[in-house]
């Protein structure tokens, strides 16, 4: 029998999570190893955002626990096959992520409170993509950045780097 | 509340609100961290944030490459031979280290840790900015070191001392440098990967630098000189080796009991090479000529682990037996003398040959793929019969044969040979077959015709061109075996007499586009009379298809 554990929202909603998919966050399992996590566990996490982590933590698990199980024989077509299956997850998670932005970044706050590494990481290279070969204002316009320097200093900087802003 | 009101108060809130600059700072430089490193010098521009981002960003790379159009222009002054084009080149490149010396200066300022810092140069390599660079680098206790420089022709810099006692390196690559016998040993206890390229170093350096590397995973040492021979002994981590094209390289010993993958690729004066104590290698990709027949042999029983054996430009081999029960993927490449293989690879998945048609023996192999590359230059009737031999041998053997060559012209066997030699793909559903070098006025349509022999009834025949030209997909549909009835007799000539449609698919990688034509329909309603006539327009309206979308839209 897998160990469970409840995990609470900061709007007190309980969910019913395997150990071994919740210990991806170094946080989660310092908290249990401490003796900590008698209970409920209480995260500062909203429940949405929570069911996203979840949601990664899942599929992340499926992943591992699969190659794990693997024997040798007719591996490479099947990791193969996985390989794809994976690619079409993540896709369709950027592509949610990227339609709404607020998801995102409360994402990758929880995933850097909950130290998820993994996530993390895959959130970073997923905003990086988004700002990659882009000029300054489209940036601003996409993430709603106020630039917040004179005139001056903006045509300073511009000039100071100017080869990273030729087209 | 209500769900609606709510729902608006936040649409309100993604829309004004700046969240991303409210993300740690830790979170935006890892944002950073994967940005190629023009769009992180354009994220200092964005807001006061992502300035003070940008002026603690860990990672640093001086490349002249980024410099675009400023470096042409700065180049198309060196070439100039006038004194005031020398002038302008000198002003220009000063101005240039100039900069990178205030980005400099201004991390010493804020006292910005350093994590990556990769300096590249060719035209601009300046020794006194190089020196700066690594005491910087050394001072700030960088953990990813690239230094590529390059200078006049046979100078090379010594590298300080220094670099080779800094304990918080753990990559460390090196271009253009001479590496002296080191006055104190080397110490980088923390170094994980190195890589060498376009060194001077005598055998001792080397081998006393890579010793000074207890921890050493990954080397890669390729363009160097100064060395005949190269003896790597207890390295016990290292787990990927890269040997490549070191000029003067006579002889070579490596013992690294847990590398799991190992290349080494020429130079011909190469001909002493002692890996046998590596018996964890699962993958080995060897391209020198030194190579023979009998230390071939000897070796790969030596290796129970091997998976993916590659031999290319081995021309000493002859007649080779390769033997493991390991092995998954083979590929033999333009070893030109070899004239007869002997497989005892019961698990061999994958096979790739490269080179004139020669004799492979074998037992029963179950491949999932296998590709041939076909070169020949006297193509002839007697070649053909021996070509037709092979393929068919190997489509026995393989789930999926892919054939390449450079003119297609293997694939137009002569009508006289049809009626003799059975298809040698038959039963098959998929054909890819690649053309690298095809003629402008291309004969299309023939070679579909040869292929189409080849395999009768097949489903799809893919036709490649070149590298980044054009693949045709061709997908036929048949009426039910009208003529040639159930079983394919001899001659198999009648598929033009049975296909019923033709779907061709215009694939080009070079723009990721994909085309599809709109069906090319041959053949709507069922008339007998008909399909005699509209054959030979189909392979007309297919030459005209391909000669047209694949020259017209490539240039």
């Amino acid at each position: 029998m897998a160990i469970m554990y409840a995990l609470k929202s900061s709007d007190n909603e309980i969910f019913e999570v395997e150990q071994k998919v919740i210990e991806q966050s170094e946080t989660i399992k310092k908290m249990i190893e401490d003796g900590a996590a008698t209970g409920e566990i209480p995260l500062q996490v909203s429940s949405k955002t929570l069911a996203k982590v979840l949601e990664w933590c899942k599929q992340r698990q499926h992943k591992t626990v699969e190659n794990e199980n693997d024997d040798n024989k007719g591996k490479r077509k099947k990791e193969r096959d996985e390989d794809d299956d994976i690619k079409e997850w993540e896709n369709k998670f950027s592509d949610e992520l990227k339609a709404d932005k607020d998801v995102l970044f409360d994402l990758l706050l929880a995933s850097n409170y909950l130290d998820l590494p993994a996530l993390l990481s895959f959130l970073c290279q997923l905003v990086a993509d988004m700002v990659a070969g882009k000029m300054p204002e489209e940036i601003r316009r996409m993430f709603n950045i106020e630039n917040d320097f004179t005139p001056e200093e903006e045509k300073a900087i511009t000039a100071e780097h100017g080869w990273a802003f030729q087209p | 509340m209500v769900d609606g009101s709510f729902d608006i108060i936040r649409k309100r809130r993604i829309d004004d609100v700046d969240r991303i600059s409210a993300l740690p700072e830790s979170i935006l430089q890892h944002i950073m961290s994967f940005l190629p490193f023009r769009d992180v010098v354009r994220t200092s521009v964005l807001s006061k944030t992502w300035e003070k981002a940008w002026h603690t960003f860990p990672d640093i790379e001086f490349d002249e490459k980024l410099f675009g159009q400023d470096l042409r222009n700065l180049l198309l002054l060196g070439f100039d031979e006038l004194d005031s084009g020398h002038k302008r080149f000198d002003q220009m490149k000063r101005k240039l280290l100039n900069y990178w010396e205030k980005v400099l200066q201004s991390r010493r300022w804020e006292m910005t840790s350093l994590r990556k810092f990769t300096l590249k140069t060719e035209r601009l390599s300046d020794l006194e900015f190089v020196h700066q660079c690594i005491r910087y680098a050394v001072e700030n206790n960088v953990k990813v070191l690239k230094l590529e420089i390059s200078l006049e022709k046979d100078v090379f810099y010594n590298l300080p001392q220094m670099v080779l006692c800094l304990k918080s390196i753990t990559v460390l690559k090196l271009r253009g440098f001479k590496l002296e016998s080191p006055g104190s040993n080397v110490k980088l206890s923390s170094l994980r990967e190195l890589y060498l390229s376009d060194v001077d170093a005598d055998a001792h350096v080397v081998e006393n630098l890579v010793g000074g590397c207890p921890l050493i995973e990954f080397l890669s040492i390729e363009f160097c000189g100064g060395f005949k021979s190269l003896k790597l002994f207890g390295l016990s981590k290292l787990s990927i080796i890269k040997v490549q094209s070191n000029s003067e390289l006579e002889r070579m010993t490596i013992n690294a009991p847990n590398a799991r993958s190992m290349a080494v690729i020429g130079p011909d004066i190469l001909s002493d090479i002692n890996i046998a104590t590596c018996k964890n290698l699962k993958f080995l990709c060897l391209c020198t000529a030194s190579v023979v027949d009998g230390w071939l042999s000897n070796l790969i029983p030596g290796l129970p682990l091997l998976e993916g054996l590659h031999l290319g430009l081995c021309y000493e081999l002859e007649s080779i037996k390769i033997s493991s029960s390991s092995l998954k993927r083979l590929r033999i490449s333009r070893c030109m003398n070899l004239v007869e293989v002997k497989f005892e690879t019961p698990n061999l998945t994958k096979f790739g040959y490269e080179g004139e048609i020669i004799s492979f023996s074998s037992g029963v192999l179950s491949l999932l793929e296998t590709d041939f590359y076909i070169c020949s230059s006297n193509i002839d009737n007697e070649w053909y019969v021996k070509f037709v031999e092979l393929i068919t041998k190997f489509h026995g053997f393989s789930k999926v044969l892919n054939l390449q060559s450079d003119s297609g012209q293997i694939a137009i066997v002569p009508s006289a040979l049809r009626q003799i030699l059975p298809p040698p793909l038959s039963g098959a559903k998929h054909l890819n077959f690649a053309i690298n070098m095809p003629f402008k006025s291309f004969p299309i349509a023939q070679v579909l015709d040869g292929l189409l022999w080849m395999s009768p009834h097949v489903q799809t025949v893919s036709i490649k061109f070149g590298q980044d030209f054009k693949t045709f997909r061709f997908q036929f549909s048949y009426k039910e075996h009208l003529l040639c009835g159930e079983e394919i007799k001899l001659p198999v000539s009648c598929w033009k007499d049975c296909i019923k449609k033709v779907e061709i698919e215009i694939i080009s990688e070079k723009m990721e586009l994909i085309e599809t034509f709109n069906k090319v329909e041959m053949i709507t309603e069922a008339d007998s009379k008909w399909y005699a006539f509209e054959d030979e327009l189909l392979l007309e309206k297919i030459d005209k298809l391909v000669s047209q979308s694949h020259w017209l839209e490539s240039y």
